[in-house]
């Protein structure tokens, strides 16, 4: 099994204090995928329904370990990019 | 001013994992200091606090049979007698052998210094290339050679150039003209010497569209002033103080040291009592 590939980044090399700084940690992994399933179901009367589900393979989670004693919050998370951000 | 690391992991389903982590800096205010070096220095009042500090290695100081250590080096005992928690270290010598002396001295450094120690090789290189006495790809080379041992250790290292020169000729040729190390988007920081010779106060001279600030700013690097000096006089303190009021309206720059020297064949630039209270007071 493949492991993550990750990268993070800051929106600004400086910040002022009390400015709001954005981390963005973008990860992929090749195992990574996003499987659908779908079909129909058909009662004894002949009706029929459909369904869809899906599932993401191998998800990544993002952690931080030490934030320099910031509060950080994540603001979104795909499949592949999570973006946090903290007040300066 | 405070270097910000934070690092973490991405962890997948198959208990893979992955470190990051990312660095950024977050001001707490510019610091104003000046530079410690011998000969014809100002003198300053007892107790009076320099936050931070420029200290020049001498070429040949990481060549030579010593090892500067941080204990061993008077320049840097006086600045922490007068408080210094920042320092600015320039030094000249880009050879594999120094690089042993180079990184034994940063590793002297104690640990609660390290996130406030900026370091630079060959300062006011610009003037240097003009003149002839060293090539780009000599300084390109030892740029990159002194970064990557900086660096290793933990330690901040970028380019500091000549931002006025006091020669003008120089002057000419290198305002608006930086030479930049091929790796600058790997150092930590762009920093300058820059002088107000004329008096002409810094708000004209540095920050106006034609001085050196828009160029800097857009760099996106914090940025130290390694020098900076207007002659001594009855508006030295005036000039001075508006240079501070400059300074303090950009939290990118983080570091601005007062040259406090008479320095053979140029202006005198030490500080009147009235700029030493208006700089560090």
């Amino acid at each position: 099994m493949a492991a993550p590939t990750a990268t993070a980044s800051f929106s600004k090399a400086v910040y002022t204090p009390g400015e709001t700084m954005v981390l963005t940690v973008d990860h992929a992994d090749a195992d990574r995928a996003t499987i659908t399933v779908s079909g129909t179901v058909t009662d004894t009367t002949g009706a029929t329904g459909s369904f869809t589900a899906s599932a993401l393979i191998d998800e990544g989670t993002v952690s931080i370990t030490d934030g320099g004693g910031k509060t950080w919050a994540v603001q979104s998370a795909t499949r592949n990019r999570t973006v946090l951000t903290a007040t300066a | 001013m405070t270097g910000l690391t934070v690092s973490g992991t991405v962890r997948d389903k198959t208990g893979n994992v992955t470190a990051w982590s990312a660095s950024t800096d977050v001001s707490a205010g510019v610091k104003f200091g000046r530079n410690f070096a011998s000969g014809t220095m100002g003198v300053l009042p007892a107790g009076m606090q320099v936050p931070t500090a420029r200290i020049y290695f001498q070429p040949g100081d990481f060549t030579g049979t010593a090892q500067p250590t941080w204990t061993n080096q008077s320049l840097i005992t006086e600045a922490l007698g007068r408080g210094a928690t920042s320092f600015v270290f320039s030094m000249k010598d880009a050879t594999a052998a120094a690089m042993t002396k180079w990184v034994a001295f940063l590793r002297s450094i104690p640990a609660a210094y390290k996130a406030n120690v900026w370091c630079v090789y060959m300062h006011e290189h610009e003037a240097k290339l003009r003149q002839g006495s060293l090539t780009f790809a000599q300084y390109d080379a030892g740029s990159d050679l002194v970064r990557a041992a900086t660096q290793g250790e933990g330690f901040k290292f970028g380019p500091l150039h000549n931002g006025l020169n006091r020669n003008t000729a120089d002057t000419a040729w290198i305002f608006g003209n930086y030479v930049e190390p091929t790796n600058l988007a790997l150092c930590d920081f762009w920093a300058l010497d820059c002088y107000d010779d004329n008096a002409k106060g810094a708000a004209s001279l540095f920050f106006s569209a034609t001085g050196w600030w828009p160029y800097a700013q857009a760099t996106g690097k914090p940025i130290i002033i390694g020098e900076y000096g207007t002659p001594t006089g009855p508006n030295q303190a005036t000039v001075a103080a508006g240079m501070k009021a400059e300074c303090l309206a950009r939290p990118q720059i983080k570091l601005v040291h007062y040259w406090d020297q008479w320095f053979t064949g140029n202006p005198d630039y030490r500080m009147t009592a009235a700029t030493q209270t208006a700089w560090l007071g």
